[in-house]
């Protein structure tokens, strides 16, 4: 192999990312799809990114899930930064909303997973630091326990209740304030 | 013997990689070699509960074996059950359900469990209370054979514990197999206690039923899915039940008659409802042909659109274990076994021991699969009893206990930080001691308890007063907060505007600078002095035209001390409209609207467009709204020029027009869009003659071009409308329980009345009721006061 290389080869290579999932399998992300990832994107400002990054806490089927929500919200970016240079057709506008609803639709749908899943979303989400999919996946969890009782809401992600009722009188006593 | 001559074996030493303990118990993919790998020794017991994976459920057979699913090998481990086991009814979780009639003075149904031993009595179907209307009225009859509609021999045929709440209550189908009904009771109430059953409501032909949002849902033969509401009497602690009200229709309805025809002529099938990845699921099982191939059809019930939607697959990762008694989806793909798949059972809903009356069914490929590649399959095909095979669920809780429990800090934060009421965000902390000291942590954070509150939950009611002397004050609080670097070395030259929660400056370089004091984000706007006038034409509607206006404007642009910038609007979302921002420029008294766009970076105003005096000017729906002296109100329409992209005014709709001749002194006008949206309100404020403000709100009335007085300030949410208002910056936010509605939250530095000798006002700001007419002082004068060219004005974050 020329040691110089191509340049064209090193632009390609610049602009695709190789994640490997935990279990070893890759995906190859454009670089605007990854950046989406705080903690990829100083990956790739520190140049460590040769050979694809390694992504021992993330499983390719999570991966996969969250390629594809990062996919659809890097052509979301793109959109918009377009919009802010090009302002002379007013249509643009009534295309932007739709853009935006069919973004919301596509996040309910990312959604429609069961607990584990979702419990795994958000491990990957804070572990690559995306702001957008931790918020989304919270928000759905809030959503959940909105209006429950914590009996509730141990039964429904079966969370074992360690807590004595001298400590859970406790709780109530300490944190009021913090509530009022 | 192991422990003697093997304490330094790696296998029990502490330092056993985890990792290898986890590709171990991946390979073990049943219920029982994964419990005996945990009970080792304390690492694989830790690695165990490292690496939870949902167990794979139990199969017992009719004969008092079980299997613990994909294993071949046949267990009998609790010696009492086992004997018993021969004679069990169904299964419901990890319990099995036995008929408990015929021992001296005992009836009714047994629960047994046979992984913990632990029993639970249910009463007999001799004993049932059909309550009518809304519970607590019951009536006469004492048992189901009262029942003139029951079939004969009903018997139980369906069963869950209702999970959530310590009452453990069960319901069940009970019915022939043709028709059923849904009926409650509480798990080992004693012997006194009976099952509830609905009085008014019909036997149906029940298939299944899922527990599901807190409510029993049923699926009936043709496919129609009902509701049922669940609760407890709370004097009694006895369940209610309610009518079951028909939620999801099937296509393929027909008239009762005609579909129990149909059911008796055509092949034999079997709706199994569970819920799955959090939706309520159906499948339908089917016999194609004579003696044929089973065939499935998974539906999700859309509640919403009151509908299935068929799928054509369950995930590749996913398998179903379909059973009368219990249906369950687990993730299989952990195990390395093919997902997609059904695993079924027989059911007595179709003609027993034909070869397809139990497999694993592929959704890929619609082809059957033999369930255990094992000798135990002879099993099913002996015809073992009448009773079929029955699915045991161990418990998972341990499972996915340490997984939820394990959410970082910051998510449970977060978390918080998306619960806006009070109670929600306690329930949260209480949960379990993890989540409790992430709560904590994530509110120590925060320094006081008062402005907690609007920190954990971003509040929009929140305005901020920003003095001339370039400190801040938040509202409703009154905490003073110290200004960023930046604004202490902006202040100097402020632009003496505002917008939303940003201040205009004037750069070094000629340019505007606006600046946000909260985030330090700062958009640059070209400078006033070069503006340029557009002689695009303007089309002016019911108001009066243009008089030499281009000369006006020249005279008064070159006049500088008097022209500065009265209002600035700001798009909010960047400039999506085609101009960033719009601005009232002018003197004392005559100023015209001017527009800027990032593209061409320069001010333009009308030519075509006349003079007025201008008191407000507002965006509302992405439209600009004008408010003159005269309490006309304008709508601005902005077009663009063909040739150079200029962004200039044109069209001026007069849409209310004012009855109000002439400014008046003593009088300011303020433009605030309500917060429902849409809404446009005045306010007008006048000094009486002792000095004391009055206010009026008036609405906008668009269709009669009328103001409406509105006497009080009310929204959609309830609670009121607070209206905050500056001559910079105004805006309406909805009342809450710190925030109640009915107020002006005004500046008492504006508009002094004309005949009071003036005098500073001893406050910075004040709130006028709009009930009493009283007017409440918040903010006494800052006494280290320097005066910039800059006023005080309302900062909204």
């Amino acid at each position: 192999m020329a040691s110089a290389g191509s340049g064209d080869e090193k632009a390609a290579a610049a602009a695709m990312i190789t994640l490997i999932s935990s279990d070893n399998e890759k995906f190859e992300v454009t670089e605007a799809t990854a950046t989406l990832s705080q903690t990829i994107r100083h990956m790739i400002e520190d140049g460590c990114t040769d050979g694809g990054v390694p992504l021992p806490n993330v499983t390719s089927k999570i991966l996969a899930r969250v390629i594809e929500y990062c996919k659809k919200h890097a052509t979301a970016a793109a959109g918009e930064e377009g919009s802010s240079s090009s302002f002379s057709d007013a249509a643009f506008l009534e295309v932007d909303r739709a853009f935006l609803e069919e973004l919301e639709e596509f996040d309910d749908a990312f959604l429609e997973v069961d607990r584990a899943t979702l419990f795994d979303l958000i491990l990957a989400a804070n572990y690559l630091d995306i702001k957008g999919l931790l918020n989304l996946t919270c928000q759905k969890v809030a959503d959940s326990v909105k209006g429950k009782t914590p009996e509730q809401i141990r039964e429904m992600y079966n969370i074992v209740n360690d807590l004595t009722p001298e400590e859970e009188a406790e709780i109530r006593r300490e944190t009021q304030w913090a509530f009022e | 013997m192991a422990r003697a001559n093997s304490p330094s074996s790696p296998w029990f030493s502490s330092g056993f990689p985890p990792k290898i303990a986890a590709a171990v118990l991946r390979r073990l993919p049943s219920h029982a070699d994964r419990v005996r790998f945990a009970a080792v020794c304390r690492p694989w017991r830790a690695a165990a509960e490292r690496y939870p994976l949902p167990p794979l459920p139990w199969l017992a057979l009719p004969d008092g074996t079980f299997y613990s699913f994909p294993s071949s090998t046949a267990l009998r481990f609790n010696p009492a059950a086992a004997a018993a086991a021969g004679g069990y009814l169904g299964s419901c979780d990890d319990w099995l359900l036995f008929d408990a009639t015929g021992g001296a003075g005992v009836d009714g149904y047994l629960l047994a469990n046979p992984f913990t031993g632990a029993t639970a009595r249910l009463p007999s179907l001799s004993r049932v209370r059909f309550a009518v209307g809304d519970g607590s009225a019951t009536l006469p009859w004492r048992g189901i054979a009262d029942d003139q509609r029951a079939p004969r021999g009903a018997t139980v045929r369906k069963l869950f514990i209702c999970p959530g709440g310590g009452h453990r209550l069960v319901a069940a189908v009970v019915g022939d197999g043709r028709l059923g009904k849904i009926a409650m009771c509480r798990a080992g109430a004693g012997a006194g206690s009976s099952w509830v059953m609905s009085g008014h409501d019909a036997w149906r032909g029940i298939t299944d039923m899922a527990f599901y949002d807190g409510k029993v849902y049923a699926v009936d033969d043709a496919g129609d899915l009902f509701a049922m509401p669940t609760g407890v009497d709370p004097r009694t602690g006895e369940p209610t039940v309610a009518w079951a009200r028909c939620v999801v229709k099937a296509s393929d309805h027909g008239a009762p008659s005609r579909r129990r025809r149909r059911k008796q002529q055509a092949s034999p099938s079997m709706r199994y409802l569970f819920v799955h990845g959090g939706r309520l699921t159906m499948v339908h099982r089917t016999v194609v042909g004579n003696g044929g191939a089973t065939k499935f059809a998974v539906f999700m019930a859309d509640l919403a659109a009151s509908r299935w939607s068929e799928v054509a697959s369950v995930g590749g990762d996913t398998a179903l274990f379909v059973g009368r008694w219990r249906t369950l989806a687990r993730r299989v793909s952990l195990y390395g076994m093919p997902g997609n798949r059904i695993h079924f059972l027989d059911d007595d809903a179709f003609p027993r021991g034909c070869p397809g009356s139990f497999g694993s069914y592929d959704m890929g490929d619609g082809k059957t699969y033999s369930l255990l590649p094992s000798p135990a399959a002879k099993f099913f095909n002996s015809g073992c009893g009448n009773t079929p095979a029955t699915w045991l669920f161990p418990r998972d809780r341990e499972q996915e206990v340490s997984r939820w429990c394990d959410l970082p800090c910051d998510v449970v934060g977060l978390v918080l930080r998306h619960l806006h009421c009070r109670e929600d965000r306690l329930s949260l902390s209480e949960v379990c001691r993890d989540w409790c000291s992430s709560a904590r942590q994530h509110l120590r954070r925060r320094p006081r308890p008062r402005t907690l509150l609007a920190a954990v939950a971003p509040s929009p009611a929140t305005a901020y007063l920003a003095l001339p002397n370039g400190r801040m004050f938040r509202f409703p609080e009154l905490t003073s907060r110290l200004p960023d670097k930046k604004l202490t070395g902006f202040a100097g030259v402020a632009a003496g505007a505002a917008c939303d929660d940003r201040i205009l400056f004037h750069d070094d370089g000629g340019l505007l600078r606006l600046a946000s004091p909260f985030t330090g984000k700062t958009t640059l706007l070209p400078s006033f002095h070069g503006i340029r006038a557009h002689g695009g034409h303007v089309e002016i509607v019911n108001d009066a035209a243009a008089a030499s206006a281009a000369t006006l404007w020249r005279a008064r642009c070159y006049d500088k001390p008097t022209m500065s910038v009265r209002k600035l609007v700001v798009c909010p979302d960047g400039g999506g409209g085609g101009f960033v921002a719009a601005a009232i420029l002018g003197g004392q008294h005559l100023a015209k609207v001017a527009l800027c766009s990032t593209e061409t970076f320069s001010w333009s105003h009308s030519a075509g467009d006349r003079w007025r005096r201008y008191d407000d000017l507002a965006l509302v729906g992405g439209r600009l709204y004008a408010l003159t002296g005269g309490e006309d109100l304008l709508a601005l329409d902005v077009g663009f020029d063909g040739d150079t992209g200029e962004p200039f005014v044109s069209r001026v709709e007069r849409v209310v027009e004012g009855d109000r001749y002439g400014p008046f002194a003593g009088t300011a006008r303020y433009l605030v869009a309500a917060s429902g949206g849409g809404e446009l309100l005045m306010v007008r404020r006048r000094a009486e003659e002792d000095g004391r403000p009055r206010f009026a709100v008036l609405r906008a009335d668009l269709a009669s071009a009328r103001w409406e007085p509105v006497s009080r300030l009310r929204c959609d949410g309830g609670g009121g409308e607070a209206l905050f208002v500056g001559r910079l910056c105004s805006r309406a936010v909805r009342g809450r329980r710190y925030l109640p509605g009915g107020q002006i939250f005004f500046l008492p530095d504006e508009c002094p009345a004309k005949w009071v000798p003036r005098r500073r006002p001893g406050h910075h700001a004040a709130v006028y009721n709009m009930l009493d007419g009283k007017v409440t002082h918040l903010l006494p004068r800052q006494r280290h006061d320097e005066e910039g060219p800059w006023q005080a004005t309302w900062l909204r974050v």
